[in-house]
């Protein structure tokens, strides 16, 4: 066959292909608003009709709740409204570093990395392994195999080291290609990674394009809920076609300029924030400072005046540096003024001594009073060498004192800092792009316990991000960025109202108190028809893809959640766990405590609720089934996660690297 | 010409830097390696005369901005001189012109 009629053939192929996928949105679409259709009618009916009044304490929780999912349905629905499907652009010149990133994976790992990366088809590109560990075996394998090899300058010692963020912006100053890819230590890269992902950088508007991360040793059944093709798949689409997907940490490229420019602007808006706060605390100060000399209060409302003109010139546009030095200069007049009106004193005091016949005091005196300036000098330098003025003016410096680095691109106030920063520069007005292209497998968690620690810090990190940079008032952002970015941090929220239902049928066997008003066959008319057409929307949008598993770890993370919530809220200190590549061998009771407390309260609830049935009139008969049903449901979506701390892979069984056609 | 870059010591702690040409990603490299000898010399305030800097793009401002917090945390200064409207409008984009005192000339810059 002819080049020409091949490519005629593919055309078609892709014609096929993409009048399939409109097809898919269209009846998504036509599903979805049955399905909202269904359940605003659900929750309205639950409000206004079947509230339990007489046991309110169980029925609001219940119906909050419930306004909770149907919320998120809401809000997924919108996320997958006008989904895209990408194809590869055509590759353009241009130099790309690969930066692998590594703190404490064992060396054949990295080695399989750094190996992969080399065979990747691309003429301008430095490969960089970036070990936060500063190991030697580490920097000998770049070597060996032709890497560069960057950890940590003198710059960062007694700094903040912010994790992973931290060890990027800090290979950022050191190289400089055009564009960078990102490559967790694990993830063994396709040759083609760069061919088929660069062509998107054409528009140079696009800051960062994100391709999938799967993994090559997911045991048979995948009992961690690694895999997650829904969201690699639908849910980025989704968010891709609102221009916001976000940049997941890996896999993943970056332009430069963009990331620069990004940190180039946090550093003017940290400095000023700065500035401020300077101001701020030297006015707070001088109010502070009472028992003065009335030459004293002179210098220091003379002082405060010129604070005030400070903070107005930089109201009124003036540089920074100007601003400073109107700070500068200020203090060291006060500072001036204050020792010379000290000096002043002490002549006074001698003169007095002089006049009583003390000659020696006398000259002294004399002295002082001739070398008047020079002294209140000497003292001002002093005073400045003990770190007073220093401290002082610790904010004036424009510098980012505290920091190692004065711009740093990758966000790092979130321990999921990939997020934070693709929500910065959508506020800046950057596009991104997903593609959905498996071009690298890595190495997900191997046991319970590493799953588990890697969702708390996942999901710490996004609320972190609502309470520090709340995409509601983030300048820059559009509605639909605000509303993704939303829905997001929204979705680990469900701890609390995820424990109400597998609390509900438990309270309702135990105690024979209804959340609703009554378990009639209109109750049933309400709610079944929507939980049938949800499910069917959710799985017409998956086909294909396995999401049970994504179904039982959805419910049965709950405890996880809610820790993630009260850490952050109540502070904790967050730390950016890297997750152990190998597994541990134990099992993880501890960690699913909660899950096996629900499971034996259902059973219980089970044996009482029936017993009560049978030996009274508390539970009628389709409340009990109701809620059996209930309960076994939560039982088979808890069932996952216990099974999984218990779970040994068949000895027959081991991952095996990706082999990618060269 | 990619940059040019020369540096004339006006005294024992300030230095002139003139830097020619297009300060981007391939060429900062050098002028970071320029900065660092002038500062190991004990030269903490310098003059930066852009005069001559045709264009540039998120990794030169990122030097300079690396060249001031050296600078500063040595007790000295980082000053910008002749700037190109081009230029001048590069640290408008990322608001670094709300950092730098922007000098016409070496002279005012100096005499400051």
């Amino acid at each position: 066959m002819g080049n020409k009629s091949k490519k005629a053939t593919n055309d078609s192929d892709q014609d096929v292909v993409e009048k399939k996928f409109k097809r898919k949105v269209i009846i998504f679409r036509l599903l979805s608003i049955i399905n909202i259709g269904l359940g605003l009618n659900y929750i309205s009916w639950r409000y206004t009709h079947s509230l339990n009044m007489n046991a309110l304490w169980f029925a609001i929780p219940l119906v909050v709740a419930e306004t909770y999912s149907v919320i998120d349905m809401l809000l997924f629905t919108f996320m997958m409204w006008k989904p895209t499907r990408r194809t590869s652009l055509k590759p353009f010149d241009c130099s790309v570093d690969i930066y692998i990133t590594t703190y404490n994976e064992p060396l054949h790992i990295v080695k399989m990395t750094a190996e992969a990366a080399r065979r990747i088809h691309w003429k301008e590109k430095r490969i960089f392994i970036l070990d936060d560990g500063n190991r030697k075996e580490i920097s000998d394998l770049a070597k060996q195999t032709g890497c560069g090899y960057i950890t940590r300058g003198a710059e960062w010692v007694g700094k903040q080291r912010y994790a992973k963020a931290g060890n990027i912006n800090n290979a950022l100053m050191q190289t400089n290609g055009d564009f960078i890819l990102v490559l967790d230590a694990d993830q063994i890269p396709s040759p083609q990674i760069i061919e088929r992902c660069i062509g998107y950088f054409s528009d140079d508007q696009v800051a960062f394009v994100q391709s999938p991360q799967y993994f090559y040793n997911t045991p048979p059944g995948d009992p961690f809920g690694s895999d997650a093709p829904l969201f690699y798949g639908p849910i980025l689409q989704g968010k891709d076609g609102w221009n916001s997907t976000f940049f997941c940490g890996s896999n993943g490229f970056l332009r430069r300029e963009a990331l620069l420019q990004l940190g180039l602007t946090d550093y003017v808006k940290n400095t000023e924030k700065q500035l401020r706060q300077g101001l701020n605390r030297l006015e707070k100060d001088i109010r502070k400072t009472t028992n003065l000399g009335n030459n004293d209060k002179a210098a220091l409302a003379q002082f405060h005046k010129k604070i005030n003109e400070a903070r107005a010139s930089l109201d009124a546009g003036q540089s920074f540096e100007k601003v400073a030095e109107m700070v500068h200069i200020a203090f060291r007049e006060i500072q001036n003024t204050v020792n010379l009106n000290d000096i002043d004193s002490i002549i006074k005091d001698l003169s007095a001594l002089d006049t009583l016949g003390d000659q020696k005091a006398g000259e002294i005196k004399e002295k002082i009073a001739s070398q008047k300036m020079e002294i209140s000098r000497e003292i001002g330098k002093e005073t400045g060498a003990q770190g007073a003025s220093g401290e002082a003016l610790q904010d004036f410096s424009l510098t980012r004192a505290s920091e190692a680095q004065p711009i740093l691109p990758m966000a790092t106030f979130s321990i999921t800092e990939d997020m934070a920063t693709s929500m910065r520069l959508h506020a800046m007005g950057w596009k991104s792009v997903f593609h959905p292209e498996v071009l690298a497998y890595g190495l997900a968690p191997e046991d319970l316990g590493t799953a588990l620690r890697q969702r708390l810090r996942w999901a710490q990190g996004t609320i972190q991000v609502l309470a520090f940079e709340n995409p509601f008032l983030k300048k820059g952002l559009t509605f639909p960025q605000r509303l993704e970015y939303f829905t997001t941090i929204y979705s680990y929220f469900n701890g609390f109202f995820n424990l109400i239902f597998l609390l509900a049928p438990i309270v309702y066997l135990l105690t024979g108190i209804p959340p609703v008003s009554s378990w009639s066959t209109s109750f049933l008319w309400h709610l079944i028809p929507y939980l049938v057409v949800n499910k069917i929307v959710f799985r017409y949008l998956a086909q294909g893809i396995p999401v049970y598993r994504n179904d039982q770890y959805n419910l049965a993370l709950f405890p996880v959640w809610i820790q993630a919530i009260i850490s952050v809220y109540f502070k904790q200190k967050l730390t950016f766990h890297v997750t152990a590549k190998e597994r541990q061998n134990i099992i993880f009771v501890k960690e699913v405590w909660p899950q096996i407390a629900i499971v034996i309260l259902t059973l219980i609830s089970f044996a009482f609720g029936i017993h009560t049935y049978l030996t009274g009139t508390m539970i009628p008969l389709p409340g009990l089934l109701v809620n059996i049903f209930w309960g076994c449901y939560n039982i088979l979506m808890l069932s996952g996660i216990i099974t999984a701390a218990f779970y040994q892979p068949p000895s027959d069984w081991h991952a095996s690297p990706p082999e990618f056609s060269v | 010409m990619t940059i040019e870059i020369s540096s004339e010591n006006k005294s024992k702690e300030l230095a002139v830097v003139t830097i020619s040409g297009r300060m981007n990603a391939a060429t900062t490299p050098e002028i970071k390696e320029r900065m660092k000898t002038i500062l190991d010399s004990g030269h903490m305030k310098i003059v930066m005369n852009l005069s001559g800097t045709t264009f540039i793009d998120s990794s030169g401002l990122s030097v300079i901005v690396t060249g001031l917090k050296q600078t500063r945390e040595a007790g000295g200064f980082l000053r910008l001189a002749g700037l190109q409207p081009e230029v001048q409008s590069i640290f408008k984009l990322t608001m670094l012109d709300r950092v730098f005192e922007m000098y016409p000339d070496v002279e005012s810059a100096l005499k400051s």
